[in-house]
């Protein structure tokens, strides 16, 4: 019997254990377990609506109460009401039943389906930013019947079988002997058009009357119209279109939403409609196709016809804003943006540039800067931008925009560089300063502040709550001194903390108000005492004031019925509070007293008033678009007379007026909610009573829609506490899978995997079968309803592989006319359990603990049944921070760390019978021992540094050049079997997954596995920079949007345990191996110090190039591709077929040792992946 | 444990509505309920369950001469386990999976034990493609494509000794197979004819049971004959019974073997087993009972009416021994 120890080292055998402690798929919407939750259902005709409830009430201490009764019931009411004319418009009406699941554990939006699972699940809370993008406020209608939308349509549309998300082929073929490995990966799946969609989930949900193209719609597609930002016809058909620049993503929604409409002009209601029910006839690769069959025309033609149509549309539109007076001031930018020329040649320059570089150049002066707020006494200014409070010292006089001269004192300048801030704070929502004191409120969130950062800068988060909340922030100064002089300066210390730089917030000067929990938009009255907020609860919010220190809580407001208010704010002698009430399908401004009483409406119309604020003047200055753009205008509370004072083509929200009478405000553009200063004496100041109710309120009325609660009790009758037999349809995925594990054994093998869980995700199942000459199985089921997730995953994994061995009759091998080749063919499996759990401490940073036990054997011709060869128990723990794996995927990481350390403790029995029980590693016998085992793996992906602003470095920086630097340490306490042993090599994606391979770069010098010992050090460094990152290039089904090219190197090695060298210390096993008569005489290598005897080098070095193509295929099916060349410096040796020419060379060893004869020389090795990621 | 069983029962029981991922989805396509009418594909959105089970008692063989040949004393029993899955991935088109075992049992005078021997089978998968389809009269016209994967078991056991010391059966060529075919189903009332036509190509490879003689411990490599093979039936459709018969035609190139050589076609230079051909007409016959859309029962037989060939090797897919077929499936549907 020939020995072939370990020849075969297949993929399975290098899924760590850890991994089967993660879930093979993670909680789609859920980030957190929430066991204090008790889910209900609601049974409707068409629809299951499951909704959770605190076990433990408010009154028990549950300072995370929530409900969410009233959404749930509201969101049975409009889901019947919806279902006809949903399903009317494509004539197909649902057999099944719809389960909706309601969020309400965070306060973020949330809508997301799953057609095929009859699932969505909705957020009772509209979370952040969606009004600002989509206008007043219906999220049962915006987001609920957008849901809906999505699954009737994508089902009208499936060519697919909704069971199969689509068929997966592929194959790896490895090349041995000319070290050249190639794989292709293909998913086939329904590829509707993106713009399509979601556009058409907007349209359809219009027709189906609830929901309506809003001034803030068209306020988008108008902007990007006007200011050439629209999605050409290559990028709207698919998400990795044109979704890295500013709200393109919202593009792909208005667009495809304004085209519904130009086609619903030509065409007819149906048209959007029936290209789904075309699509479904048959699969094709481009779905885009469909619309040709179905209203005659091609569909780049209707494009360029609809994008001619509106931007003439948008530009009469402007023209009129023109003949009126354009009144709109200036962003805030300290001097003129490049792109306000005031002479042809500075157009020039501005034009001469690409237009992607214009785009960055107009974004990068910021995208989200919301909500300007000047402190009551004048001496600041700040704006909310992208969850950060940036306060400024505000000298009016100073203040280029209103005054439109250039700062004259540089010394007040340069003050008011030292004594301006920032503050954390949550995305949007409102903040305000505090009259008569250097500080501010905040909309922030409850672990905003978290301790825990401060030793390893890792927030832990330990019950998945992370509600908003508001907090004081102090602003206090320090002096600081330069040279000999010294400052007054807010510029704050800065530690090391954990890993990061870390400012430091002075102790007490920031605290988190009590009973503040979901508050949002607070308004601090003029003496500074209390503070006016909104309180969201179950779908609905309500005014509250408290005071700063959390006390005297008052509702002012008892909103029970899904009622959104917006932006509260005091009237100057803080009797009243001004702000809007959504009710109804009406926004209109409102004003109560302090106290609570004497609620009335100060506007009545069908306009949507919002951002109000009450100024010194006694007017209060809001946003509102009676002639469908939002504009500022003025409300003087004396005489109801209304009057505009801005008159933009963009948009104009959330004024402020400065003591000096001059306007601060938000205005959007297709580059960014940007912040805009006007000076009073531009105002427009003309009348618009004519266009506002302000003067005839009907006062009954009011009352009667601010009293009007909807009836839903009767909801309560079919209601029932979840069921976890409430289980989700299956889905599975066909596979194919085509490999090879020598020249000429190519094995292919079909299978699937089939994913289960139920509704609300507390039990899930992930089968995989692959059945074929080589075979897998797997089967990983999941419980979520504990804090950590657990996890038992079961592997069998078996291979039939061929070997070739030269027989060499004079044991030389310069002689070869005495050599023959004979072949084998022998079986080899794994069997792996794992029980382990996991928890996500934040969504940066998860632990988890395992156990798991393995055997694994071979069968040979002679065998009657598997022989075990080793069988192995281990327990360990892990951690991995990683910030940046969301984009692992994508070509070019461009920033971020991630840290994976493994901890484990190993108990290994060799039982194989053949060897006696016994095997041989290192000049030890073994047979059942015990290791430790600690591995980190470190990945650093490193903006370009400017080292001090060279420009050069610069650019690189900004165009996201990246050095990435990739670090692999690991040891292992003692010499175990080498089937135990670390392993290196090169690897090919197609194994393990686009983006699983984090990084890719290390050692793919050398053959994948051919590296072997007890302890691993290994660096890895990489230059990576996109080539060209918006080639927007289509051919048929095939998009391509960038190419990425990476330079790179690794050096390190892996060191073992090395046998005695001189003879009278060993003795030879019947295999030839060496043998200690004293284990002691095994010495354990030292790493960098020591030559790997295994391998022979001190160190291995490679170097490698890559070229990476980001492509998607069907409009939505990832096709990344990749070519990768890599050069190993060093010779190696190793264990069995180390050359990779399929044939072990048994002849008499040539070291005199029990390594193979063979050596992989220096050279190129070739991975070649198309669609299989990198 | 009875009460318990019967408490999760009545916990199931109340909760059907809301085990609502598993209702029939509105974009599974319609199935006829008769089998005349049905399709050579499933239908899109439809999942198939068949369990089946062949037995084929053998107590011969076909001559090279065409003969019938009766062995003296040895019977051959050889059973499959399948189950069956389809699923209708669109309207055209199906995937299919079938997965195998085998129960084995050989009586020889000369052994004092039969050897019996239970085992996987090698797995099928398969591709089929509706090219044409019309209605009432239904005719459907599938080209298909099917894999066979040498997953079975190889390996002998122990051999040293001769065939008759083998310590295991054998139920893998070890070696793939890739078959093309065309099949059409035409539709006249209450009757069906249903033709089809196949090629089935037999790849090398190195297997387990294939063992060179010099040192004992190695492998060669063989090759299968290729096989065409036409088939025809005919299917009347009695209320919810159907009744069909035909026959099938199947030729066998010969078997090869010897060692691999370099180069991409590492079988090219094997040796041929004389003789080794073959051929097999056999006649089949069914029962299929819809009881409903969802559950359907099929019994057949299958009956051997002439061949020729050249028994070396107990391994029924190389060289297939000479005995009556009788099956029996349950399918289910959802």
């Amino acid at each position: 019997m020939v020995r072939t120890k370990n020849t075969l080292f297949a993929a399975g055998a290098v899924l760590g254990v850890s991994m089967l402690a993660r879930p093979a798929e993670a909680k789609f919407v859920f980030a957190y377990n929430h066991p204090d939750l008790q889910w209900y259902s609601i049974e409707t005709e068409h629809f299951v609506i499951h909704y959770p409830v605190s076990k433990k009430t408010k009154d028990e201490g549950n300072e995370h109460y929530l409900t969410t009764e009233y959404s749930a019931r509201k969101a049975a009411e409009v889901a019947e009401q919806m279902w006809e004319p949903m399903c009317s418009q494509f004539n197909y009406y649902l057999k099944e039943r719809i389960h909706i699941v309601m969020l309400n554990q965070s306060d973020d939006l949330e809508g997301f389906t799953i057609p095929s699972w009859d699932w969505i699940e909705v957020s009772a809370n509209p979370g952040g930013t969606f009004y600002r993008s989509r206008g007043r406020m219906e999220w049962f209608s915006d987001v609920l019947v957008h849901e809906f939308a999505h699954v009737v349509s994508l089902k009208a549309n499936a060519a697919h079988a909704e069971g199969a998300m689509g068929v997966e082929i592929g194959g790896l073929y490895q090349d041995g002997i000319h070290d050249v490995d190639t794989g292709a990966q293909f998913f086939i799946m329904d590829g509707d058009s993106v713009f399509w969609t979601e556009g058409g989930a907007e349209y359809w949900s219009d027709n189906a009357g609830y929901n309506w193209w809003t001034a803030s719609r068209d306020q988008n597609i108008r902007m990007t119209t006007l200011q050439d930002r629209l999605l050409g016809y290559n990028e709207w058909h698919s998400r990795a279109g044109k979704s890295r620049f500013w709200n393109d993503h919202e593009r792909y929604y208005q667009q495809g939403y304004s085209f519904g409409q130009y086609l619903r002009q030509r065409f007819g209601d149906q048209a959007y409609a029936q290209f789904a029910l075309e699509y479904a006839k048959r699969w094709r690769p481009q779905w885009e196709t469909v619309i040709e069959d179905v209203v005659g025309v091609d569909a780049e033609t209707l494009y360029w016809d609809w994008r001619n149509y509106i931007t003439e549309r948008y530009q009469r539109q402007y023209e009129k804003v023109k003949d009126r007076g354009e009144v709109v001031g200036h962003e805030v930018l300290g001097k003129r943006a490049d792109w306000e020329f005031s002479d042809p040649a500075a157009r020039d320059d501005w034009l001469k540039q690409p237009r992607w570089k214009r785009e960055k150049a107009q974004e990068k002066t910021g995208t989200y800067q919301w909500e300007p707020r000047i402190s009551p006494d004048g001496r600041y200014w700040g704006v909310l931008n992208r969850a950060d409070i940036k306060i400024h010292r505000m000298d009016e006089d100073q203040m280029f925009e209103w005054t439109g001269h250039a700062p004259q004192d540089p010394k007040r300048a340069d003050e008011s560089r030292r004594l301006s801030t920032h503050f954390p704070a949550d995305f949007e929502h409102g903040w305000d300063f505090i009259p008569g004191r250097d500080a501010i409120v905040l909309t922030g969130r409850e672990d905003m502040m978290h301790r825990g950062e401060a030793v390893t800068g890792i927030r832990f988060e330990k019950d998945g709550y992370n509600w908003k909340q508001l907090w004081v922030f102090e602003m206090p100064t320090r002096e600081k001194k330069e040279g000999n002089r010294t400052f007054e300066t807010r510029e704050r210390k800065r530690v090391l903390k954990g890993l990061n730089n870390h400012e430091v917030y002075p102790k007490g000067s920031y605290h988190a108000i009590p009973n503040t929990q979901r508050g949002s938009d607070p308004s601090v009255s003029p003496d500074g005492e209390r503070v006016a907020y909104l309180e969201y609860t179950d779908g609905t919010m309500n005014l509250v004031t408290i005071k700063l220190d959390g006390t005297d809580k008052k509702y002012l407001t008892h909103f029970k019925s899904g009622e959104w208010l917006q932006t509260p704010d005091w009237s100057p002698d803080g009797k009243k509070i001004v702000f809007a009430i959504f009710k109804n399908h009406q926004q209109n401004l409102y004003t109560i007293n302090a106290d609570g009483t004497d609620l009335r409406a100060i506007t009545w119309d069908h306009w949507e008033e919002l951002d109000a604020h009450w100024d010194e003047d006694g007017g209060i200055y809001f946003s509102a678009e009676p002639d469908g753009i939002f504009n500022i205008y003025r409300y003087d509370t004396g005489t109801g007379e209304v009057r505009q004072i801005t008159n933009v083509i963009g948009g104009a929200f959330t004024p402020q007026i400065s003591p000096e009478g001059n306007l601060l405000y938000t205005y959007y553009t297709a580059f960014g909610w940007k912040v805009y200063a006007l000076p009073k004496e531009e105002f427009l100041n003309l009348p618009a009573d004519a266009l506002f109710n302000t003067k005839d309120i009907p006062a009954d009325e009011v009352a009667r829609t601010i009293a009007y609660e909807e009836d839903l009790s009767h909801w309560a009758e079919s209601t029932k506490k979840y069921s976890s037999t409430s289980l989700m349809a299956p889905t599975g995925v066909p596979m194919i899978r085509l490999e090879n594990d020598s020249r000429s054994n190519v094995s292919l093998s079909a299978g699937f995997y089939i994913f289960l869980q139920d509704y609300v995700e507390k039990h899930g199942l992930y089968l995989m079968s692959l059945l074929g000459e080589d075979t897998l199985l797997m089967g990983q089921y999941f419980y979520q309803g504990w804090y950590p997730t657990l996890l038992a995953t079961a592997y069998h994994y078996e291979v039939k592989y061929d070997a070739g061995y030269i027989l060499d009759q004079d044991e030389d091998p310069n002689t070869t006319d005495d050599q023959q080749i004979f072949e084998i063919k022998n079986q080899q499996y794994y069997n792996i359990a794992n029980l382990g759990g996991y928890y996500p401490w934040n969504a940066d940073f998860s632990t988890g603990v395992y156990v798991s036990g393995m055997e694994a054997g071979f069968k040979g011709t002679s065998d009657d049944r598997w022989k075990r060869y080793l069988e192995e128990v281990e327990a360990g723990v892990w951690g991995e921070f990683s910030n940046n794996s969301w984009f692992y995927g994508s070509a070019n990481p461009w920033f971020g760390r991630t840290v994976n350390l493994t901890l484990s403790h190993a108990w290994s029995d060799i039982v194989y019978a053949d060897y006696g029980g016994v095997a041989v590693d290192d000049g030890q016998e073994l047979d059942a021992y015990q290791y430790n085992k600690a591995e980190m793996r470190w990945t650093e992906d490193i903006p370009m540094p400017t080292l001090g602003g060279i420009p050069v470095l610069q650019t690189a920086q900004q165009k996201h050049h990246t050095i990435q630097v990739d670090l692999r340490l690991g040891a292992i306490d003692r010499n175990v079997d080498v089937w135990d042993e670390f392993r290196a090599g090169g690897q090919h994606p197609y194994y393990w997954g686009s983006g699983a391979l984090r990084p890719n770069t290390q050692f793919a010098g050398y053959p994948a596995y051919s590296l072997s010992g007890e302890t691993i050090g290994i660096l890895g460094l990489a230059y990576r920079f996109p080539v060209a990152n918006w080639i927007n290039w289509k051919v048929g089904p095939l998009y391509t949007t960038g190419i990425t090219a990476q330079f790179g190197g690794t050096a390190g090695n892996l060191w073992s345990f090395r046998p005695p060298s001189d003879p009278s210390q060993y003795y030879r096993s019947r295999y030839g191996e060496r043998i200690a008569y004293d284990p002691g005489a095994v010495r354990r290598e030292i790493p960098f110090v020591d030559k790997a005897y295994k391998n022979g080098n001190y160190l291995l070095y490679d170097a490698q190039a890559e070229l990476r193509v980001s492509s998607v295929l069907f409009n939505g099916s990832g096709w990344d591709s990749f070519l990768r060349v890599a050069y190993g410096f060093n010779e190696i040796r190793g264990y069995g077929d180390v050359n990779g020419d399929d044939l072990y060379d048994t002849s008499e060893n040539a070291y005199n040792d029990e390594l193979s004869n063979e050596t992989e020389k220096p050279g190129f090795r070739v991975y070649i992946g198309l669609g299989t990621g990198w | 444990m009875t009460r318990k069983l019967i408490l999760l029962g009545l916990v199931v029981a109340s909760q059907p509505a809301l085990a609502g991922g598993f209702e029939a989805k509105t974009s599974r396509e319609t199935l006829a309920a008769r089998e005349v009418e049905r399709p050579l594909i499933l239908g899109k959105g439809w999942l198939e369950f068949g369990l089946g089970t062949d037995v084929k008692v053998a107590t011969g063989e076909w001559s090279p001469a065409g003969e019938p040949v009766d062995w003296t004393d040895t019977t051959w029993l050889y059973t499959t386990e399948s189950v069956r899955v389809r699923y209708g991935i669109t309207r055209r088109d199906e995937l299919y999976w079938d997965f195998n075992t085998h129960y084995v049992k050989l009586t020889n005078g000369n052994t004092d034990e039969p050897l019996t021997d239970f085992g996987l089978g090698d797995p099928h998968f398969g591709y089929r493609y509706e090219v044409f389809r019309s209605r009432a009269p239904l005719t459907s016209i599938v080209v298909l494509a099917d894999y066979k994967a040498p997953l079975g078991n190889e390996a002998p056991g122990n051999y040293v000794g001769g065939p008759y010391t083998f310590s295991r059966v054998v139920m893998s060529t070890g070696t793939p197979d890739v078959t093309l075919g065309v099949r059409g189903k035409r539709q006249f009332g209450p009757v069906a004819l249903t033709l089809g036509a196949a090629y089935v190509r037999r790849f090398s490879g190195i297997a387990q049971w294939a063992i060179e003689t010099e040192y004992n411990q190695f492998n060669a490599r063989v090759k299968p004959g290729d096989e065409r093979v036409v088939d025809g039936s005919l299917l009347v459709q009695l209320g919810p019974v159907a009744l069909d018969g035909g026959a099938v035609l199947r030729t066998r190139d010969a078997f090869k073997y010897g060692n691999s050589v370099e180069g991409p076609q590492p079988g090219a230079e094997l040796k041929t087993w004389e003789g080794s051909d073959g051929w097999s007409l056999d006649s089949v016959f069914g029962l299929t009972f819809n009881a409903t859309r969802g559950v359907d029962l099929v019994l057949g037989a299958r009956v051997p009416l002439r061949g020729e060939d050249l028994q070396f090797w107990p391994l029924e897919d190389v060289q297939p021994t000479r005995g009556n077929t009788y099956s029996g499936t349950v399918e289910f549907r959802y």
